[in-house]
């Protein structure tokens, strides 16, 4: 009795330790602005679907520096020259196509086309900087989230990528937060004056 | 004096319509009832008569074809125009101006799942909704985007229409109350 509780003692210190010292690794889901554009090159046969040229619309107005529009990653070009000044591997900024959607000038009439890079993330999750999950999700280092909070990311939420969340999850998730955010945001209902 | 005879058609013409409408909403007479894909035309058979129908008389009809079944499920109806705001506000024409016009199943699916959904379903009145000015549409339309980003990631081989009309209605179940006119 008392070897094994010796041993379950043992085992979880090990294990208890062995978290203490393993760098920590943290799931990001981003913020939407736009989609795929036609001239876009995407190769749908594997999961998920790589990116060989990126053409990405933008609908919204970009809030974040660090957004994302399935399967790619987007950052604005103030992070962009962040990352490329940092010593994060894992990634890659490349050059998209980049070009505003009739939603976009509707909205924004005398807005110009904002401008964004393409975040190109080759690294292994959990261990590179910068990786990608096997669902498509953004796995960051804590070093590298310390980075990307140099720009602006309020809208990403954050999980542990050691506990990672299901898709399923991150859905319930996010509808819970779009109701409290619109509920914030909503107008008072007006108040009828009494005569 | 009798309800219904040619005299009292000829004395309340408006009453008249508004009833023929409100029968015609069931699908008696085009054999659609709510909820179901018309032909062509969005108000079938009586599509055209209602184009220059009194706005009580459409309303009637809209609601009972469109708005009523879309509390409890998401559908789609089939466009006769490529120009979805034409559509919604020649349904609701009291809104034009007042709200943004927006796909509940979005036109991406368009091109994410070919083959599976037309044009004509995309943009059909059954597929949009109104998003009041007032309460800042970006917004909106960014937390939409971005759920439905999160669909595509999920599914990124193919779905059944079922699943993008099941999500759809998610979406309408979290927002419905906010959109013009509302759906919940």
């Amino acid at each position: 009795m008392q070897k094994r509780s010796m041993i379950f003692w043992a085992t979880n210190s090990c294990r208890r330790y062995g978290e203490f010292f393993m760098p920590k690794f943290l799931l990001l889901s981003l913020p939407v602005y736009g989609r795929i554009g036609p001239r876009s090159v995407v190769d749908p046969s594997i999961h998920p679907p790589s990116v060989k040229r990126l053409h990405h619309i933008f609908d919204y107005k970009p809030i974040d520096d660090l957004f994302q529009c399935f399967p790619c990653f987007l950052v604005s070009p103030k992070l962009a020259r962040i990352l490329s000044r940092s010593r994060l591997i894992g990634f890659a900024l490349r050059e998209a196509i980049i070009e505003k959607s009739g939603t976009f000038s509707q909205l924004n009439p005398r807005l110009p086309t904002p401008e964004a890079v393409w975040l190109d993330v080759s690294g292994t999750a959990r261990r590179d900087d910068f990786g990608r999950d096997h669902d498509g999700n953004l796995i960051v280092s804590e070093k590298a989230l310390a980075t990307l909070k140099e720009g602006s990311i309020e809208d990403t939420m954050i999980f542990d990528a050691l506990k990672p969340p299901s898709r399923d999850q991150i859905t319930s998730k996010l509808f819970e937060q779009t109701r409290q955010q619109l509920d914030a945001i909503a107008p008072r209902p007006r108040r009828r004056s009494k005569k | 004096m009798g309800l219904f005879t040619a005299r009292w058609v000829g004395r309340n013409p408006k009453k008249a319509f508004l009833f023929l409408s409100a029968i015609s909403a069931t699908g008696v007479f085009d054999g659609f009832p709510p909820g179901e894909i018309t032909p062509v035309d969005e108000l079938a058979a009586w599509g055209k008569v209602m184009r220059c129908a009194p706005a009580e008389a459409k309303e009637a009809v809209i609601w009972m074809k469109y708005q009523a079944p879309l509390l409890v499920r998401a559908f789609f109806s089939r466009a006769s125009r490529k120009d979805y705001a034409e559509t919604f506000f020649e349904a609701f024409p009291k809104l034009r101006g007042k709200v943004w016009v927006h796909h509940a199943v979005e036109q991406q699916a368009l091109d994410k799942y070919p083959g599976l959904i037309t044009e004509e379903e995309l943009n059909s009145l059954a597929n949009l909704r109104g998003i009041p000015n007032e309460i800042n549409p970006q917004v909106h339309l960014r937390r939409i985007r971005r759920l439905w980003d999160n669909f595509y990631a999920k599914h990124p081989n193919g779905v059944k229409k079922e699943e993008l009309l099941e999500y759809a209605k998610k979406i309408d179940d979290l927002l419905g109350d906010k959109f013009v006119p509302p759906i919940r």
